[in-house]
């Protein structure tokens, strides 16, 4: 009996010590929060944005250019928007509830702000297509393009 | 009574306890910060020409050149071909890809980005003139998908 004990004593010590070892070794290679990577500073991107047309097999497409935009949280992007077209467009950025004046053929304007919430957020044209307002074109629908904001 | 006896087993008490608040520990770090809801990118990309028609300085650009999305977003293309040639455009690295598309024609394309990193998606037909297939820049007609990561790494 008391031997028998004894191995059950034992055989519990090393369970132990194993269990300890492998918690220091998980514990020790748990996941880093993502508050303490390091970020850069947050700057000020000056960026511009068009209306391009492309023309080819009788269509003409129009969209704005660039299509992408990425920023971090906390950048201040400053976006100079213009419109070659010989019709009229006005850009919103939907998610941040901005958007330029109507821009006549060969009009700009700009929109400074702070990304200041991540997320992907929608840019298009907010004129509906009306050729007796020369208001876009009619592919209107597909003037779309995103800013995307990363922590 | 029992000295070496009780030693050892208070010992193996001590150092089971410590592994079981180490574990705790480290269940209670673990937990990654919450994955940011999945967005949908709705977008056209269109294979477009520039320069005389079949002519040694034609080229071919997609618009646009660079897709973004974050990791677990939904990404839908409406492929269109305004060039003169047929071209089947694919993104390898996704296995996606559209039919061989006529000028004129397009196709939409929808896949989840569920892979980061940095994915070209180009021409698959190859030049041929006789078939009227891409252009004599085929092996430059490359765009880029950048897949990143946010939230938990």
């Amino acid at each position: 009996m008391g031997q028998r004990g004894n191995g059950v004593v034992y055989f519990a010590l090393v369970i132990a010590v194993i269990a300890l070892l492998l918690s220091v070794l998980v514990y020790a290679r748990r996941p880093t929060p993502l508050a303490t990577i390091p970020g850069r500073p947050p700057a000020t991107l000056k960026l511009s944005m068009v209306v391009a047309t492309f023309t080819g097999q009788g269509m003409a497409a129009h969209r704005w250019y660039p299509t992408m935009l990425v920023a971090r949280e906390g950048d201040t992007i400053d976006l100079a928007v213009a419109n070659p077209d010989t019709v009229n467009h006005q850009f919103e950025l939907t998610g941040y509830n901005l958007r330029t004046k109507i821009l006549m053929p060969g009009g700009t304007d700009s929109l400074r702000f702070v990304a200041d919430r991540t997320g992907v957020f929608a840019f298009q044209c907010v004129l509906p297509y009306d050729p007796a307002k020369h208001n876009c074109t009619p592919d209107h629908e597909l003037m779309r393009g995103y800013l995307i904001v990363t922590e | 009574m029992d000295g070496p006896r009780s030693a050892v087993a208070g010992t193996a008490l001590v150092i089971a306890v410590i592994a079981i608040a180490l574990s705790l520990l480290t269940l209670g770090s673990a937990a990654p910060p919450p994955r940011p809801a999945p967005a949908t990118i709705d977008l056209s990309l269109l294979i477009t020409s520039s320069g005389a028609v079949g002519g040694l300085a034609e080229t071919h650009l997609y618009n646009p050149q660079l897709l973004v999305a974050r990791r677990g977003d939904i990404v839908r293309l409406r492929v269109m071909n305004q060039s003169f040639f047929r071209h089947g455009i694919e993104i390898a690295d996704y296995g996606v890809r559209t039919e061989e598309l006529n000028g004129g024609q397009s196709e939409d394309l929808t896949f989840t980005a569920d892979r980061s990193g940095i994915f070209q998606f180009r021409c698959y037909t190859p030049y041929d003139p006789a078939a009227a297939t891409c252009a004599l820049d085929h092996a430059r007609m490359i765009g880029h998908l950048v897949v990143i990561k946010t939230g938990a790494r």
